[in-house]
């Protein structure tokens, strides 16, 4: 089943007075399976965050449409987006977006008490997430008082407690060493096993190389997908290497 | 690098930061234009000039020593502000290559310009405004404006010059804090200086109630002192007490609350409460210190405002309550009252609405069941002193216009300033039946502008009058031959009080002149009894205003100095909150918070945040109401309604400035969170 259906998408921006007009995305069209787990790739400036922006309607399109389970976006008014969001999409950010004023167990509750859930049912649900996320010993302590890794965990268990349709994921390794990198990848590909739906933005091999499927963006424009297949990560690290050495000795060109 | 270029980017700096700096620039140009107005107003010669303004030159000296601290504390403190905020900014120069000296430079150069910029138009304004607060005072005084300027020139050049060297001090210092700032500092902390501290606060319980103590404390003193002599003592504990109170209120108290609130997991995760206590529970870590400063300063106008503008307007009131006739006149020889009358009448005025009646007053302890005399009072037992007036019936039907009876033992009783419930009176080793407390009473000025209760006493006849005069001198060990000789009495007075017609103020105070001139005349004859005193509304009326005047003006000026002190703060307060929502609200709003409801939520925290202050100087102010009532009873002002009027208006007024301050911040504010 198509979760996610994208058609024709463009973004352009208009400076004052209609000068400098400046193309962030034109004509993107792709497709979303329920339960797959995809990577968009593309270097700083290629329209990757537009996108994630688009498909998280942040932002509204200059052309075509985000269509999520048969819904177009652009049909959701103003008002009722705010619940959508919360309901329908997760969102991992870079830098964990956490408020410093809450605690860790607070700030993965912030969805669900804004939607009006009782405190007795989010309790219930927070409880196999944070022990999944590994993170059920620091529920009380607050974001400063945590590491990077431990950080983008409660963003992660923040983005899924709603039980989203999509996790939309924006370098979410970016600002995590290594090993967190490691660990915080693992969690993504057995929250797919279970069925989540995954998009991620990254610019980093290592993450894209997790994903079921990597699309490459350049200059606003789909460049190319490559599917897993039967690889395994290593094997698909030396596709996705591949197709952007490629990408970055102009292979667009060709296109 | 030489000195245009640090001058150049200070200028920047200034032009850059205006947002933060126009307020400030502004708010230190009316410091120094107000130190200026009231300094000169302190010296000026035609102040000095005018009728009785002795008293209000001592009390704008007074003015001046607030204002002068005012300065200091309220510049160095928004100063302290500005230079926090700035810190990344600093941090961001340090590491493009400028070092500490240089910035020191820059900042030199930045508080150069500011003190210039502050003294020069200050003075301008200051120079610019004396003249008008000058008529003001004359017209509060009621007399005749001066003429040209309020100084000469060489006066005018030394309160300039004063005024000058008192704010460059007060710069210089703002300067070393603020260099100061920066050279503890390293870099990386500049730059993060405006992160710091996003710790949870703790929830401290002790000071909490140590403050709920203190606050409880002084409203009970505030509303259970009835005593007149202790309320102006204890007033000032209580303003202490008070004071601690809100201060830790506001920064325990507030945490400790919302603690509370966050532990009951119902009330907590629910939509609106969520985001909002622990959205307070940050704000109140960060302002709580400048709430509580706002709060105080709120309370201080109000207080203030109300209080001298009550003493201003009720200012006839207590003048008719203290001199109830145009002239008062209290003689111990019934003879001299009839010089007196000759004396108006030669001089063509004739007497309305006269009275006359004779009494007894004396001292003496109230004591359960009637009342103590003895020639031994101590100041310890103040609160039970009382002043006693005798009359009779006769003199008292007559001239309150009333037809009571008494039988011998009773008397008709009238209290100030306390409560009697008791059915009998013992008074001078006799017992009376009070048969009844009554209103009206014979008018008598001097006894209003006591201290200590006042008893009024009607008794029977006029031997019984009689009697009381000997027992009191009996008690007092005065013999018989040592007693006044005219008419064998010990204390006994005659009142005389009269109205000219009119009320014109200036027959009244001709009748003064003929009255002393046949006083003095009178003198020259060694066998008059001259004891007693003579007193013209008109005369005294001078004094009244000279000393409610100043307080007045005194009471306006300062609150209108506080106001903007409040004004400014609050102003800073919600510039420097809203950069700090900006980047929350923002999470919220990815997180699926709808813009609507991160709108609600910021309208109600700020709210709250601007009002709290508020709503509590009105609490305090509230409080402070029997006290403040009790204490203007000594300027001769009783009636409780009149004061409520006073507090009401003076509410309603800075209430009203302060949602105006509310509506203009709220909007810069709702700007920087949704940028």
């Amino acid at each position: 089943m198509t979760i996610l259906k994208v058609e024709n998408l463009g973004k352009t921006y208009t400076g004052r007075f209609g000068a400098n007009q400046v193309r962030a995305l034109s004509n993107v069209s792709f497709e979303l399976e329920q339960g797959e787990y995809a990577a968009i790739m593309g270097e700083s400036g290629s329209g990757k965050t537009t996108l994630l922006n688009m498909l998280a309607a942040f932002d509204r399109p200059t052309a075509g449409r985000v269509m999520l389970e048969g819904r177009d976006l652009a049909s959701i008014q103003e008002n009722e987006l705010a619940a959508f969001r919360r309901d329908s999409l997760g969102f991992v950010f870079q830098d964990f977006n956490l408020l410093d004023n809450f605690s860790i167990r607070d700030n993965i509750f912030l969805p669900l008490v804004l939607a009006g859930m009782g405190y007795v049912d989010m309790a219930k649900r927070l409880q196999p997430i944070a022990q999944r996320m590994g993170i059920t010993d620091i529920l009380n302590k607050y974001p400063y008082e945590v590491s990077g890794g431990q950080k983008q965990r409660t963003a992660v268990a923040r983005a899924v407690i709603t039980g989203p349709k999509l996790l939309l994921a924006d370098e979410p390794t970016g600002a995590l060493d290594s090993k967190s990198s490691d660990a915080l990848l693992d969690l993504f590909a057995d929250l797919n096993r279970d069925g989540q739906t995954i998009l991620m933005v990254t610019h980093s091999t290592k993450a894209a190389s997790h994903a079921g499927r990597v699309l490459f963006i350049k200059d606003g424009q789909l460049f190319h997908q490559i599917y897993r297949g039967g690889n395994t990560n290593e094997q698909m690290y030396q596709k996705i290497a591949d197709t952007l050495t490629l990408l970055a000795t102009g292979g667009g060109e060709h296109e | 690098m030489n000195s245009r270029f640090f001058s150049r980017l200070a200028r920047q700096n200034l032009r850059k930061n205006a947002r933060s700096y126009g307020p400030f620039l502004l708010a230190s140009v009316l410091t120094v234009g107000m130190f200026f107005i009231i300094l000169a107003l302190a010296v000026s010669p035609s102040l000095q000039s005018m009728t009785g303004a002795v008293t209000i030159q001592v009390v704008i000296r007074y003015g001046v020593v607030v204002v002068g601290l005012f300065a200091v504390i309220f510049l160095f403190y928004t100063n302290s502000f500005l230079i926090k905020r700035r810190k990344r900014e600093f941090g961001l120069f340090n590491v493009l290559g400028l070092e500490k000296r240089h910035l020191a430079r820059v900042i030199a150069f930045e508080t150069l310009y500011t003190a210039l910029a502050s003294v020069g138009l200050g003075l301008v304004l200051g120079v610019a405004l004396t003249k008008l607060l000058l008529l003001v005072v004359a017209k509060l005084l009621g007399v005749a404006a001066p003429t040209g300027f309020f100084a000469g020139p060489r006066l005018l050049l030394v309160v300039i010059g004063v005024t000058a060297a008192i704010f460059a001090a007060i710069f210089l210092l703002i300067f070393l804090y603020s260099i100061r700032q920066v050279y503890v500092a390293r870099p990386v902390e500049l730059l993060q200086a405006e992160h710091a501290g996003e710790r949870e606060p703790r929830a401290k319980w002790l000071l909490a109630l140590i403050g709920a103590g203190c606050l409880g404390a002084g409203y009970y003193i505030a509303v259970t002192t009835t005593d007149v002599i202790q309320a102006m003592f204890l007033f000032f504990v209580a303003v202490v007490l008070v004071i601690i109170g809100t201060y830790l209120l506001f920064t325990a108290g507030s945490v400790a609350l919302l603690k509370l609130l966050k532990k009951n997991k119902r009330y907590y995760y629910k939509t609106r409460h969520f985001t909002a206590v622990s959205g307070m529970m940050y704000r109140m870590k960060q302002n709580a210190v400048g709430l509580a400063n706002i709060c105080i300063l709120s309370t201080m106008v109000l207080v203030m405002v109300s209080g001298t503008s009550c003493l201003m307007l009720g200012m006839d009131t207590s003048l008719h309550e203290r001199y109830p006739y145009d002239v008062n006149i209290s003689r111990s020889d019934p003879a001299t009252i009839e010089m007196v009358k000759m004396a108006v009448a030669d001089a063509d005025i004739p007497p309305e609405a006269e009275v006359e009646y004779d009494y007894l007053t004396y001292a003496a302890y109230s004591v359960p069941g009637g009342l103590e005399v003895t020639t031994d009072y101590a100041l310890s037992t103040e609160s039970s002193l009382a002043d006693v007036m005798v009359i009779d019936l006769d003199d008292y039907n007559r001239c309150t216009g009333q037809s009571m009876t008494l039988g011998p033992d009773e008397i008709l009783l009238k209290v100030e300033r306390t409560d009697y419930a008791g059915g009998t009176l013992e008074l001078l080793g006799r017992t009376y039946t009070v048969k009844a407390q009554v209103e009206p009473m014979v008018k008598y000025g001097n006894l209003t502008a006591n201290l200590t209760s006042t008893w009024y006493i009607v008794v029977s006849d006029r031997e019984e009058l009689a009697h009381i005069d000997a027992a009191m001198a009996e008690s007092r060990g005065v013999s018989e031959s040592e007693r006044y000789q005219y008419d064998g009495s010990y204390q006994m007075y005659r009142f005389y009080g009269f109205d000219v017609p009119g009320h014109d103020e200036q027959t009244a105070l001709n009748a003064r002149l003929a009255i002393r001139a046949a006083w003095t005349k009178a003198s020259e004859d060694e066998s008059v009894d001259l004891s007693g005193t003579y007193e013209c509304r008109a005369w005294e009326r001078q004094d009244f205003v000279s000393l409610y005047g100043s307080l007045f003006f005194l009471g306006m000026f300062l609150g209108l100095l506080f106001t903007m002190a409040a004004i400014l703060i609050i102003y800073y307060k919600q510039m420097s909150e809203g950069r700090d929502d900006r980047e929350r609200f923002q999470i919220m709003q990815k997180v699926g918070m709808s813009r609507l409801e991160v709108k609600r939520t910021i309208h109600a925290q700020v709210l709250i945040v601007f009002f709290l202050p508020l709503v509590t100087a009105g609490v305090h102010t509230a409080f402070a109401f029997p006290i403040i009532n009790r204490v203007l009873s000594l300027f001769n002002l009783v009636g409780t309604d009149f004061y409520l009027w006073c507090v009401l208006g003076s509410f309603g007024l800075f209430a009203a400035l302060y949602a105006v301050v509310y509506a203009l911040t709220a909007r810069t504010y709702y700007k920087l969170v949704s940028m």
